[in-house]
C-alpha cells in the first residue's frame, strides 16, 4: 500500500501532472501553469513544455505505466517497465534536458494547484521514482525522456569478482574468470559415522602449491575440515596434511605435494547376531542418525558360535595408492575365550584371509579400540582391488560390539 | 585435478549466521549486488517489509554456495521457495512481501470498479491455467556429485505413483490438496522442484507445503478497471484485496494484485489480480 501525504486532497480528477528530475538544481516540468514550488530550492520550472493540445487534438505525452510482476508464470521479482513522457524543444533546452541526466531520478508526482497558482511540494502525492534511461531529440519539434523501473537496477552477475592470473600468478587455466563462491547457510559434517557428508565446495588458486581458497565468508578453524572427493569409491576423505590459514575472511588450504587422506568407511551390514530385533533397530540408527541415543544402550552380541566365518562385514575399497588401515572398534563387556583372547580381526583381500596380530581381549572391554592392522603398507593400495573385514571369536568367548568404522590412510597428489 | 570441499558457514551479520531465507534475500542485496543509497545514505529497501518477512519465515533456512548467476535468477528463487515477492514501491525502494499476508487487504467495492456503455462492470474472470498434484522436492546438493541426497513429496492417495502405504498421507491436509486436484482435473500433474538452496528438511517440507497451496488448484484471475480515486492510487502491485461483489462467488477469495496499467492523463487504472488462497 503507497503512503499517501496526509494533506493530499484528491476528488479524483487531480489537476495537476508534474515530473521532477533531481539534479544539481532541480528540473521541474507541469503541464498546468503554476508559478512557483513551495518547499523547493533553486529549481528550474517549466510549464510550457509538455504538448497537450495541438492542432485542436488532445496530446498524449505521457505514455501509459504499466507495472507488472509475472506471479502466474512463476516470475517472483517486479519487471522492469519503461515509459517515456514527450516534450517540446524550445531554445536553451536542449542544454538542460541532455544525456547528462541520463541516470538520475525522475519522479512524478500528482495534485492540485491553489488559487494562487502555487504548488506545496510536501502536499503533493509522489505517484512513482523512476531512473531515465534514454534522452532522445525526436525531430525539431519533440524530445523524448525515457525512464524505468524495477529490476534493471539490481540485475547483476554475482559474484562480481573475476579471478585472473593478475592475483593468482599459477591460477589454473580452467578457473580463470571464476570466482570464489558466496556462501550462505551451515555447511557442517556433524557425524562422521553417518556419512551425512555436508561439504562447501573451495576453488583452486594455485596448481602447483595445491592451494585453495574457501568462500568469501568463514569456515571453520580446523586442520580437519577440509575433504577430497574420491571418485574411484564415491566418497569423501579427510584430508589430514596440514591446511593453512590466511585470515578470518578466507580460507587457504595448502596441503604438502603429497596430500594424506583418511576415509571412513562406516559399518553398513551385520551377519550372524544374536537378535533379529536388535538386526533391525542397528541398522535403523545407520540409516537415522536420530536414534543415537537408542544405539547407546544397545549391545550388538557376537559369541563364538555364531560366527560361522568371516567377510560378514562388506566394506571394499578400490585402491591405487600408498597408505593404512585403520579399523576402530567400540566394545561393551569382552569375555576371553580359548586362548586367553576373544577374538581376532580378520581381512579378506583379494580372495584371501588374513588374521591381524592384534587380538581382542577381556581388556578391550568398554573401550574404543585401534587397530592398525600388520599388512604389507608398501604397494598395498597398488595390489588391493577390494577388502572385506571381519571379527572372529575364539570358542566360549563373549564380545559385545557397539560400533565400528575403517579408516583407509592414503598418500595423494 | 582435484577437488577440495570443506566445513564451513556462510555470511554473518555481527557474528549471527545469515541463514533465514528472506535475510539471505536482504543481504544478497546490499552486500553482493551493491544496492544504491538515497540521499541520507540508507539502502533503498524498506527495512520494515523486511522485518515482517524474516519473522514470518523463521524456520526457513537457506544453505548454499553461488558461483556465476544473475541476481535476478537467485533472488527469483529465493522468493518462489519463501512464498514472497519482491517489488519497488513508489519511492523505489526494494520491498518484500510474502504471499499469506492475508490479514491486511483492501476491500474493492462494485463501485470502485468501471462501468462500460453498456452498464456492466468492467471485470473480467478467468482460470489459471497450469495445476499440479504429484509433488516432489529434491534438496540438499552434493557439490561435487551435483546430484540432490534428500526427496520429500506429497502426492494424492489414489495415485499410481503412490507406493509406499505408510508414507503416502503423512502430509494430511496437504495430501488432500493433492487429491482434491487429481479428483477435481482427473489428471497427474507432476512437479520436481531440484532446490539447490536448502540443505534441510524442515525448510524442504515448509517450501513443498506452500508451493502444493499455492499450485495445485487453478486460481481465479481479476481484470477490472477503475478511477484513479484515493483508494485506488493508493493500491501498488503486491497488495491484498477481496472483491465484494455479489453474484461472481469472489467473496471468500482474497487476490494479490499482479499488475497495474496506469493511464495518468485519462486517470483511470487497470488492474490485475491472482487469487492467493484456496
Amino acid at each position: 500500500m503507497k503512503n499517501i501525504t496526509q494533506n493530499f486532497i484528491y476528488d479524483g480528477h487531480f489537476n495537476v501532472i508534474l515530473f521532477r528530475i533531481d539534479d544539481t538544481n532541480p528540473i521541474w516540468i507541469s503541464d498546468k501553469n503554476i508559478n512557483s514550488i513551495i518547499g523547493e530550492n533553486n529549481y528550474l520550472l517549466f510549464n510550457d513544455i509538455l504538448p497537450i493540445m495541438m492542432n485542436n487534438r488532445e496530446y498524449k505525452y505521457l505514455s501509459q505505466i504499466k507495472l507488472n510482476i509475472d506471479i502466474e508464470n512463476d516470475i517472483y521479482f517486479q519487471n522492469e517497465s519503461n515509459f517515456h513522457l514527450t516534450i517540446l524543444r524550445k531554445e536553451g533546452l536542449d542544454e538542460i534536458i541532455s544525456d547528462n541526466l541520463i541516470g538520475k531520478i525522475i519522479e512524478i508526482y500528482i495534485g492540485l494547484i491553489d488559487e494562487n497558482k502555487n504548488i506545496i511540494k510536501d502536499e503533493l502525492f509522489l505517484f512513482q521514482t523512476c531512473h531515465i534511461s534514454q534522452i532522445q531529440n525526436i525531430n525539431y519539434i519533440f524530445k523524448k525522456i525515457s525512464f524505468s523501473i524495477g529490476d534493471v537496477m539490481v540485475n547483476k552477475i554475482i559474484p562480481s569478482d573475476m579471478l585472473n592470473k593478475n592475483d593468482y600468478i599459477n591460477l589454473p587455466d580452467n578457473n580463470i574468470g571464476k570466482s570464489i563462491p558466496i556462501l550462505y547457510g551451515r555447511f557442517c559434517l556433524t557425524d562422521e559415522l553417518n556419512e551425512e557428508y555436508d561439504l562447501a565446495p573451495a576453488i583452486m588458486i594455485d596448481e602447483y602449491q595445491n592451494i585453495y581458497l574457501g568462500s568469501n565468508h568463514k569456515i571453520y578453524n580446523s586442520l580437519y575440515d577440509f575433504y577430497l572427493y574420491n571418485s574411484s569409491i564415491n566418497r569423501y576423505v579427510k584430508i589430514i596434511s596440514e591446511v593453512e590459514f590466511e585470515n578470518n575472511d578466507k580460507a587457504k588450504i595448502r596441503p604438502d605435494y603429497m596430500m594424506e587422506c583418511e576415509g571412513i568407511f562406516r559399518l553398513k551390514k551385520m551377519g550372524n547376531l544374536t537378535s533379529n530385533s536388535i538386526v533391525e533397530r542397528y541398522l535403523e540408527h545407520i540409516n537415522n542418525k536420530t536414534t543415537h541415543q537408542i544405539l547407546s544402550q544397545e549391545s550388538l552380541f557376537l559369541s563364538s558360535d555364531e560366527i560361522a566365518d568371516c567377510g560378514y562385514l562388506d566394506y571394499y575399497y578400490n585402491g591405487l595408492e600408498f597408505g593404512t588401515i585403520k579399523i576402530i572398534i567400540s566394545f561393551g563387556t569382552v569375555i576371553n575365550g580359548n586362548g586367553n583372547i576373544a577374538g581376532k580381526v580378520k581381512y579378506y583381500l583379494n580372495g584371501e584371509y588374513f588374521t591381524s596380530s592384534n587380538n581382542i581381549t577381556s581388556n578391550d572391554s568398554n573401550i574404543c579400540k585401534e587397530i592398525l592392522m600388520d599388512i604389507p603398507i608398501e604397494n598395498f593400495f597398488r595390489q588391493i582391488k577390494n577388502i572385506q573385514f571381519g571379527i572372529t571369536s575364539e570358542q566360549n568367548a563373549i564380545i559385545e560390539f557397539k560400533k565400528m568404522c575403517v579408516c583407509i590412510k592414503f598418500n595423494r597428489k | 585435478m582435484n577437488k577440495i570441499f570443506f566445513n564451513a558457514y556462510g555470511k554473518t551479520n555481527e557474528n549471527v549466521l545469515i541463514e533465514n531465507i528472506p535475510e539471505i534475500i536482504k543481504s544478497l542485496l546490499i552486500d553482493d549486488i551493491i544496492l544504491m543509497k538515497d540521499s541520507c545514505g540508507n539502502y533503498l529497501i524498506d527495512e520494515n517489509s523486511f522485518i515482517t518477512a524474516i519473522q514470518k519465515r523463521n524456520n526457513w533456512i537457506g544453505a548454499f554456495s553461488l558461483e556465476k548467476i544473475s541476481s535476478r535468477e537467485i533472488i527469483n528463487l529465493l522468493c518462489d521457495y519463501s512464498d514472497s515477492i519482491i517489488i519497488f514501491d513508489n519511492t523505489n525502494r526494494i520491498k518484500i512481501l510474502t504471499l499469506d499476508n492475508i490479514e491486511f487487504f483492501t476491500e474493492i467495492e462494485e463501485s470502485d470498479i468501471m462501468l462500460d456503455r453498456d452498464n456492466l462492470l468492467v471485470l473480467t474472470i478467468r482460470k489459471e491455467n497450469k495445476y499440479y498434484n504429484h509433488f516432489t522436492i529434491n534438496y540438499k546438493k552434493d557439490y561435487y556429485t551435483g546430484k540432490y541426497t534428500k526427496s520429500e513429496y506429497i502426492y494424492p492417495e489414489k495415485s499410481s505413483l503412490n507406493t509406499n502405504e505408510n508414507t503416502h498421507n503423512k502430509y494430511g491436509s496437504y495430501t488432500n490438496i493433492c487429491n482434491y486436484s487429481f479428483n477435481l482435473y482427473g489428471d497427474k500433474r507432476e512437479l520436481v522442484i531440484n532446490c539447490e538452496l536448502v540443505r534441510d528438511r524442515i525448510t524442504a517440507v515448509n517450501i513443498l507445503k506452500k508451493i502444493v497451496e499455492r499450485k495445485s488448484i487453478k486460481k481465479d484471475i481479476v481484470i477490472f478497471k477503475s478511477i484513479l480515486t484515493n483508494k485506488i492510487l493508493k493500491l501498488e502491485i503486491g497488495d491484498q484485496i477481496l472483491l465484494n461483489i455479489s453474484d461472481l462467488f469472489l467473496q471468500d477469495k482474497f487476490f494479490i494484485i499482479y499488475e497495474i496499467n496506469y493511464d495518468l492523463l485519462k486517470s483511470i487504472a487497470e488492474i490485475k489480480a491472482i487469487q492467493i488462497n484456496i
